[in-house]
């Protein structure tokens, strides 16, 4: 979406960027502070590493899929189209591995139907640059399905549970730590260090911040898109075999909304859907925060409806923060 | 000089006829309809199947003009489905309840608690300054969980529905469905404000430059608050047509209606930047996403082939568009240059 | 001052979870917990069970749980098996959303030593599966009323499902082919299956086109509650249609439609009421060690007696009843019940 004025998180101008991350985090690691230790108060059964550890992993599929869609989000695009992606990715794993009995070609063919349906993504996006990335992602999200749909029909594709380090992908622990834990943390940080720390990092800054000035500038800004939403499809194709590994039989409708979770981690932790805003601390507070709060108030058994309605307050009580401390302090001044 | 810019206008004006937005997807829906015709073995274009289509894509074109709104001065609503949910719901359970007694009270209590609705969304985005697609995608949470709330996950049986408030859905008036004489109403009515109103044309101005209408006085968060509750009143209503269509009233309706909607627009040519867009172009896009849906089982699909294809068509639409408008802009230019 | 007020956000936000929390349940009063796990929020006929579930938990003393996923797609109802798991419950009763998914999840609990039992829908890795009816006997009794509404020449009879992916539904639909092999049902003849997916639209949509693809048609089945309710507003609102349902329904969502003289003459179910009682004593019996292998017989505490069989996913199961027919007699009386 185009950043137009009047329509990012905060009006406020008069304030450096630096500034308003710096305390964005800072609020964020507040919530998620006081999110524990809400849930400690709830729950005696919450500080249990084991379970909490194996609640974490729940969320973590998602939290894959969180991280590229923070790149994207800063390029000032949205796909929609990651649930029906992992759907797909995770079907051709399953069809793959029972036609050849192999489940490292199961693995190389997710990891390339991801790949493939994430450069499609890019690539109708980048040719026809005056199409909506929501219109085009919220198609591709319905073919990516339907596929799935047509390839499983009304049965589903299973087995591959059997073999036991591919279960063990999902299940497997160093300590009472899962495998999947280690691997989104090492994830975590790559991708945070080439945000922040590399040429493409800032090159993506600036497209999110304005395109044409990024391309004046001399960043290649179609290129850069395209790689961003093949490296999407990518790790969709890479969560989708520790899905696999977590279900061990999958339908065309697993994965379902996954795109609006992986949204609202990146909103929540300062990504702005306009382009050009946040950081991936950020993001990575604000994932267990979600994931957290979802497992704390499931423990207590509040009914996933009103955890959605709690959820969602959440996220508009957040995007509201800036605005209502800057009206708190024009009236400071009001009054001074 | 004169002369001849005036015969150059005048070819200008039939040619930018037939390059319009509508006239495209026009043409791409006569050669949907002509394949569904020659596939379905001539069982599409009858008045049964048609008048089934309007009558059961009726809400769907009615949230597309509250969509169309919203789009044009730049935001988003993926909340609608959920407001139609929260709105038919809690419009049924007083009817169970007795509480609502005429037909004519459940469709205005239904707009009304859709037009609350909008308005908390139009005060988020505007007063908030909250980007619309994270405001409607947490009101999108809170919305469709207080329906469950409020229902307490029961449902609404038709029994307990009035007897006139089912029959409206079912009743016909000059041959035309009642629930689609609300389309056709509420078409007219977006035709003539749109063009010929003041706010409409506020509308599009905050929609294709926020700053420059702020300058020329427009007060831009009244706009957003009033076209946000406009859109939340028409959610509402299409609570009520569901309600009283399908003479039920679930917790999970409706869910998803609004990625529908926004492509019904998109592909009537109105730009998700805003400042673009028509009343006549969304009402064809509505009716091309309901030939799709509809048609689809008819011609004998494979149902499993379905879901693949009707993204497939989306997107093709889409793209057909972009092309002929990226054909039209090079010809205009060409004849600007001679 | 700032940061006071960040403070204070997330406290008041904090103590209102609290506040809107039900009591927490506490474990370590020596009272056990047991658990239900629906297939999701928004189906009366789940909250039926949940309430026979509830009653046979409160008459043994056990607390109840009740928990519902948010979509229907397996990892959230795995999700739910692990809270509950590090909560403590010493059963759980779930109705799967796949066969085959939710293993991992199930084995997981089980080495933490909880009881964990399927009602409705079987799955993989589950002691016990508290099945409502046979899937045999279910296709039969879906079989031999379309045979008796298509009469006795037979005709053509369609199956309007719910989605693809309903492992219930496809079951029953497989079991139903095969018996229609049986030359005893030679003239009858299943044109098509159609998937509603439980949604009004698309369920009214897909009867509205298999009337206008099969103008023979005599009958059409559905063993989906959301689909029944749908296919009988349908041939209730079109004129002179002569159609007639068959199914399997909620009797208070389908009283208007079922009777002699209307669209569904009678149609099945069987009691939600008791299967999820019946799990509940299931649960205490398994963890006491009083059920016996294949071949013996149990007594749950509400003094019913059923024959534990040789499962067809889980290890063993029980048959709560056979079907039950609704006619337009008993309509009225069950309709206050479930």
């Amino acid at each position: 979406m185009a950043t137009k004025s009047g329509r990012t998180i905060s009006s406020v101008k008069s304030r450096s960027i630096k500034d308003l991350v710096v305390r964005w985090e800072f609020l964020l690691v507040l919530i998620f502070l006081g999110v524990n230790v809400m849930n400690i108060c709830l729950s005696p059964n919450y500080l249990n590493a084991y379970s909490l550890f194996t609640n974490i992993n729940n969320f973590l599929v998602k939290a894959y899929i969180a991280l590229p869609m923070a790149y994207i989000l800063l390029l000032g695009d949205i796909d929609l189209s990651v649930g029906g992606n992992v759907c797909l990715s995770a079907t051709m794993l399953g069809i793959v591995f029972n036609e050849t009995g192999s489940i490292w070609l199961g693995i190389a063919a997710a990891l390339a139907t991801g790949t493939l349906c994430g450069a499609l993504n890019g690539l109708i996006l980048t040719k026809f640059t005056e199409l909506a990335p929501m219109i085009v992602t919220l198609a591709t999200n319905i073919i990516y399905r339907g596929l799935s749909e047509r390839i499983l029909g009304d049965g589903a594709t299973a087995g591959m549970s059997k073999i036991d380090w591919f279960f063990n992908l999902y299940y497997g622990r160093v300590g009472v730590v899962p495998y999947m834990f280690i691997i989104f943390c090492v994830l975590a940080v790559v991708f945070g260090l080439v945000m922040h720390k590399t040429v493409f990092g800032r090159q993506m800054y600036a497209i999110g911040e304005n395109k044409k000035a990024a391309a004046y500038a001399g960043v290649k800004v179609e290129k850069i898109r395209m790689t961003v939403f093949t490296l999407t499809g990518l790790v969709c194709g890479f969560a989708s075999v520790f899905y696999c590994a977590n279900l061990g039989s999958v339908k065309s409708n697993v994965a379902e909304g996954f795109e609006l979770e992986a949204i609202s981690m990146c909103v929540l932790g300062g990504i702005s859907t306009a382009g050009g805003k946040g950081t991936m601390v950020g993001a990575v507070i604000a994932i267990f925060i979600i994931g957290l709060l979802r497992y704390g108030l499931g423990l207590i058994n509040l009914s996933g409806q009103t955890i959605r309605i709690i959820l969602g307050a959440l996220l508009i009580a957040v995007v509201l923060y800036p605005t209502i401390q800057e009206a708190i302090k024009n009236r400071k001044k009001a009054a001074k | 000089m004169t002369v001849k810019n005036n015969t150059l206008r005048k070819g200008g004006r039939l040619g930018e006829l037939l390059r319009s937005r509508e006239s495209s997807l026009l043409l791409v829906m006569v050669l949907l309809v002509a394949v569904i015709q020659w596939r379905s073995g001539g069982k599409f274009l009858s008045s049964t199947v048609i008048s089934q289509l309007t009558q059961n894509y009726a809400y769907t074109m009615v949230l597309s003009f509250g969509m169309l709104l919203v789009l044009l001065i730049g935001g988003i609503d993926i909340s609608i489905g959920a407001t139609l949910a929260l709105s038919g719901m809690s419009t049924s359970l007083l009817m169970r309840d007795g509480v609502i007694t005429s037909p004519i009270l459940a469709f205005g209590f239904s707009i009304l608690v859709g037009l609350v609705c909008g308005i908390v969304i139009g005060a988020i985005v505007s007063k908030g300054k909250v980007i619309p697609i994270i405001a409607t995608l947490g009101m999108q949470y809170i919305y469709r969980g207080l329906t469950y709330f409020v229902s307490n996950t029961q449902w609404v049986p038709s029994d307990k529905m009035l007897d006139g408030y089912k029959a409206f859905a079912q009743g016909n008036l000059l041959g035309i469905n009642n629930l689609f004489w609300i389309v056709i109403v509420l078409f007219v009515v977006m035709l003539v404000f749109l063009k010929w109103t003041s706010f409409g044309r506020q509308i599009y101005a905050v929609g294709s430059n926020a700053d420059a209408a702020k300058i020329s006085g427009i007060n831009i968060d009244r706009v957003k608050i009033i076209v946000y509750a406009i859109n939340g009143a028409i959610a509402g209503l299409a609570g009520a047509m569901y309600t009283s269509m399908y003479a039920t009233a679930q917790g999970n309706m409706a869910n998803g209606a609004e990625m529908d909607v926004i492509a019904a627009c998109v592909i009537g040519g109105v730009s998700l930047n805003g400042g673009q867009g028509s009343a006549f172009g969304v009402l064809l896009g509505a009716i091309t996403i309901a030939i799709i849906s509809k048609s689809l089982s008819l011609v004998g699909i494979d149902a499993f082939w379905q879901q693949a294809l009707k993204g497939g068509i989306i997107a093709l639409a889409v793209l057909i568009n972009v092309i002929v408008q990226r054909n039209s802009a090079k010809k205009a230019l060409e004849g600007r240059e001679i | 001052m700032k940061k006071l007020i960040a403070l204070l956000l997330v406290l008041v936000m904090a103590v209102s979870l609290v506040a809107c929390a039900p009591a927490a349940n506490n474990n370590d009063a020596g009272k056990a917990t047991y658990a239900i796990v629906c297939k999701d929020a928004s189906n009366p006929y789940m909250a039926r069970m949940v309430s026979g579930f509830k009653d046979a938990c409160k008459a043994l003393g056990i607390e109840a749980i009740e928990k519902s996923p948010e979509t229907t797609s397996a990892d959230d109802q795995i999700t739910i098996i692990n809270e509950l798991v590090a909560q403590g419950v010493k059963g759980i009763a779930i109705a799967a959303n796949d066969a085959a998914a939710l293993k991992g999840a199930i084995e997981a609990a089980k080495q933490q030593g909880v009881v964990v039992v399927t009602l409705d829908s079987d799955t993989e890795g589950s002691q016990m599966f508290v099945n409502q009816a046979g899937v045999k006997e279910v296709a039969q009794v879906l079989v031999d009323s379309v045979a008796d509404m298509c009469g006795e020449d037979g005709g053509e009879f369609a199956i309007l499902s719910a989605s693809s992916t309903a492992t219930n539904q496809n079951a029953w639909i497989a079991a139903m082919e095969e018996i229609l092999k049986d030359s005893k049902y030679a003239n009858l003849k299943l044109v098509e299956t159609v998937y509603g997916d439980d949604e009004s639209q698309k369920s009214t949509d897909e009867m509205q086109n298999l009337m206008t693809k099969y103008p023979n048609l005599e009958c059409v089945c559905c063993p989906t509650t959301v689909g029944i309710l749908a296919a009988a507003k349908v041939v209730a609102d079109t004129a002179d249609c002569k159609i007639k349902v068959a199914g399997l329904g909620l009797p208070s969502e389908m009283k208007d439609y079922v009777g002699d003289d209307k669209v569904c003459p009678y149609m099945y179910l069987w009691n939600p009421i008791d299967v999820g009682n019946c799990a509940a004593y299931m649960i205490k019996a398994l963890a006491d060690g009083k059920v016996g292998a294949e071949g013996t017989s149990f007594t749950a505490d509400n003094t019913k007696t059923y024959e534990v069989l040789k499962g067809d996913t889980a290890a063993t199961q029980i048959i709560v009843g056979p079907p039950f027919a609704f006619t337009g007699e008993n309509i009225a009386d069950w309709a206050n019940v479930y």
